[in-house]
């Protein structure tokens, strides 16, 4: 008898495990590959949705519409994922080449991804079913439009509005502020009365609204010119930041709260600036706080910041026809209908009606511009925040600060895509 | 003995094939490392090759755009979000943070572990109560561990709230929220996280000092404080090389923290912004992947260059007895 401890034979038992481990591996992954391709012989189509939840009501949302879409389109199939983080989560799929069908796009990373080639443009498909799409807010749908082409639908908006504390202002004996002279002195009345101040974010998410108010912008509207070092802006950034230095006003950090929204529930905050998105948290999470929504404040003008996101088909979609279909189906009236009802968001179009108690939301659309960019200003957006906290801390001065943000708006301008 | 009675019997096969004899244990060897060497060359030195190649190109989400050269380079060279000369002091650029990073914790966190590792190698009761006790926070995952630090470095937090007392006066700092202290409370909670993994690093060497000279030192009647500067500081040395080395690999690549303190976005005022956050950023929300293989090529290039140095600097890592 030979003894096993021939070299081959060592050799052979290695080499054997390997093609065992190999195998085993291969063949369970054929095997998940097959167990995948079953529903094929239903005719039915399988198409996937990525989408994120901001909040529980979104999720329902989802879900609801999903079901009606599928109720109403039998040969459909929907597989709803839920990414988070939604960027990192999308960029992997769109660079694999197996992106979902039909998926949300955010205003601000519009921009991007359309230059990147990553979308489907849809204006066609959608005259083609006679799809029309003269109810959306024009400022939410030009939000989507890139080189005269469609490339999504808005599912829904909000603005940003005034939220106070009514019983803090009682409290001080103020009325609610229009202007922002009014806002001033409403801080200092609430300074003095004891009450909490009010919360501000150095973001620019917010102060761009109060650069619009002043006459301001950060583009020209045909976003080929960065303006951000203006006289306007200058205003109104000096103006925002002293509201913080005077101590009539915090930030979040201050506070001790992730958002001025938290701070409005925890009654550290009396006046704060959000979108309808505080609507459904404060009902679900602080219902015993008393506040009610106002206008944004003005000064020269009138301004707010739109924040939306669309639905997009993916250009590497294999079920193009029936993402569509989805497409029409959720933004369309009887989708909305659902969506709007269930997620407790405002509608994109005019002619679905908005949930109770939006109308503030709702008048500000006329006056607000899309919170959206120009390819590349991911970054751009980051250096702002910066530029404008290294402002607010006086580690430079505003007006080094927006001349900053102006260098690395024309420098992502000028790299373009 | 029957294995010796067959050796004697192949013996003068044996020699007669002592060169395929040789290769057949090679074979064998290779055998065994060709399934980690493959893993290797797959997910390690294909992707760093293929990043150095798509650093010369306009690389997108779906890929190649176009070759572009140095350019990548080029523009990094001029990026002041990434470095700036001459540096300074909170300047804000990624690579300064991140070196201000690594000058800070590496030394404490061997300062700290070295510390550790002395009180537990020394005979004191419930040594091995001592020794779990402070190698317990390097188990804590970083990202949790950040997470709860900011609740505790709130304003009104629990570090806050205990500086308070000490001082007799409401403290309302913002310890993440301000570009004064944000980065440095990364560094203060990375050197605490840290210090057991360093303490089991430099326990290992202490215990394998032999104990001789340690005996001969106490017969010449030395003190306890130059027996540890004249015999256990330098028998350390391969202890301290390897603990330097992986601490400033480890602090090069700070990620994790910077990422959840900052939200990704370097805030507050740039303080958190670190220079592989930048690539992140960069690939991620801007998806320049082209842009983003190029710090990383040279963030490679400096950590290699880095490794080099303090290779040349300690000599080489043995030492006799």
């Amino acid at each position: 008898m030979r003894r096993p401890s021939h070299w081959w034979l060592r050799l052979g038992v290695v080499l054997a495990s390997v093609g065992l481990v190999v195998g085993l591996t291969a063949g369970a992954t054929m095997a998940k590959t097959g167990a995948a391709g079953g529903p094929a012989v239903q005719q039915k189509t399988t198409i996937t949705f990525a989408h994120w939840n901001a909040t529980g009501a979104e999720l329902a949302a989802v879900k609801a519409t999903v079901k009606a879409f599928e109720k109403a389109n039998p040969s459909i199939a929907v597989n709803d994922i839920s990414l988070d983080p939604y960027p990192e989560g999308m960029l992997a799929r769109f660079a694999a080449r197996k992106p979902p069908d039909i998926f949300y796009v955010d205003s601000n990373v519009f921009p991007d991804w359309v230059s990147q080639g990553v979308l489907e443009p849809i204006g066609d498909d959608l005259a083609k079913a006679h799809f029309s799409t003269k109810k959306f807010y024009p400022r939410l749908l030009s939000a989507f439009r890139y080189k005269g082409k469609l490339y999504g639908l808005p599912k829904d908006w909000s603005p940003l509005a005034m939220e106070v504390n009514t019983t803090a202002l009682a409290k001080a004996k103020v009325k609610v502020p229009k202007t922002w002279a009014q806002l001033t002195a409403a801080g200092k009345a609430l300074k003095a009365a004891g009450q909490p101040p009010m919360c501000l974010g150095v973001d620019l998410a917010r102060i761009l609204a109060f650069m619009y108010e002043n006459k301001g912008a950060f583009l020209n509207s045909s976003k080929t010119k960065a303006v951000v070092n203006s006289k306007a802006n200058l205003g109104a950034v000096t103006t925002y930041i002293g509201w913080l230095k005077s101590g009539i006003a915090q930030t979040p950090a201050q506070l001790g709260v992730s958002w001025c929204g938290e701070g409005l529930g925890k009654e550290k905050a009396s006046i704060i600036f959000e979108g309808n998105w505080i609507t459904d948290y404060m009902n679900t999470s602080f219902p015993s706080v008393t506040w009610k929504t106002y206008p944004m404040v003005r000064n020269k003008a009138r301004g707010n910041l739109g924040f939306t996101v669309s639905y997009s088909i993916s250009k590497d979609s294999k079920h193009k026809a029936q993402a569509v279909q989805m497409l029409k189906y959720l933004t369309g009236p009887a989708g909305m209908k659902i969506w709007v009802k269930t997620s407790g968001f405002l509608p994109s179009r005019s002619d679905v009606k908005p949930p109770s108690g939006r109308a503030i939301f709702l008048k500000e659309a006329p006056i607000t511009h899309p919170w959206q960019f120009a390819p590349g200003f991911s970054k751009v957006y980051d250096t702002a925040n910066n530029e404008l906290q290294s402002a607010y801390e006086g580690k430079e001065s505003i007006s080094a600060a927006l001349k900053n943000i102006q260098a690395a708006a024309t420098d992502a301008l000028n790299r373009g895509h | 003995m029957a294995v010796a009675t067959e050796a004697r019997r192949v013996g003068p096969r044996r020699l007669q094939t002592a060169g395929s004899a040789k290769l057949r244990e090679a074979l064998v060897g290779y055998a065994f490392v060709a399934v980690p060497m493959a893993f290797f060359v797959l997910f390690f030195l294909f992707p760093i090759g293929y990043a150095i190649y798509i650093s010369f190109y306009d690389w997108g989400i779906l890929g190649k755009i176009g070759y572009v050269g140095f350019r990548n380079y080029h523009d990094l060279w001029h990026d002041h979000r990434f470095w700036r000369w001459p540096p300074h002091f909170h300047d804000g650029t990624a690579i300064t943070n991140t070196f201000y990073y690594t000058a800070v914790v590496v030394p404490c966190q061997m300062a700290l572990g070295l510390s550790l590792a002395l009180i537990v190698n020394a005979r004191i009761r419930g040594k091995a109560f001592f020794r779990a006790a402070y190698y317990f926070p390097s188990l804590t995952s970083s990202a949790a561990s950040a997470a709860i630090a900011i609740y505790i470095l709130n304003s009104g937090g629990l570090l806050n709230a205990f500086l308070g007392r000490i001082v007799g006066h409401p403290v309302h700092t913002p310890w993440f929220g301000q570009s004064s202290t944000a980065l440095e409370s990364i560094m203060g909670l990375n050197v605490w996280l840290t210090s057991g993994t360093v303490m089991l690093f430099y326990l290992a060497t202490l215990q394998s000092i032999p104990t001789d000279v340690y005996e001969a030192a106490a017969i010449d009647g030395t003190s306890r404080w130059r027996t540890f500067r004249k015999i256990t500081f330098p028998l350390l040395r391969p202890g301290h090389f390897f603990v330097a080395v992986i601490s400033i690999i480890g602090c090069l690549k700070i990620f994790d923290q910077a990422f959840i303190v900052g939200g990704g976005k370097g805030s507050p005022a740039y303080s958190t912004e670190t220079a592989v956050l930048y690539l992140y950023q960069t690939a991620i929300f801007d998806a320049q992947w082209g842009y983003a293989a190029a710090v990383g090529v040279v963030l490679f290039l400096i950590i290699f260059a880095f490794t080099l140095l303090q290779r040349l600097l300690f000599g080489r890592a043995e030492i006799g007895y």
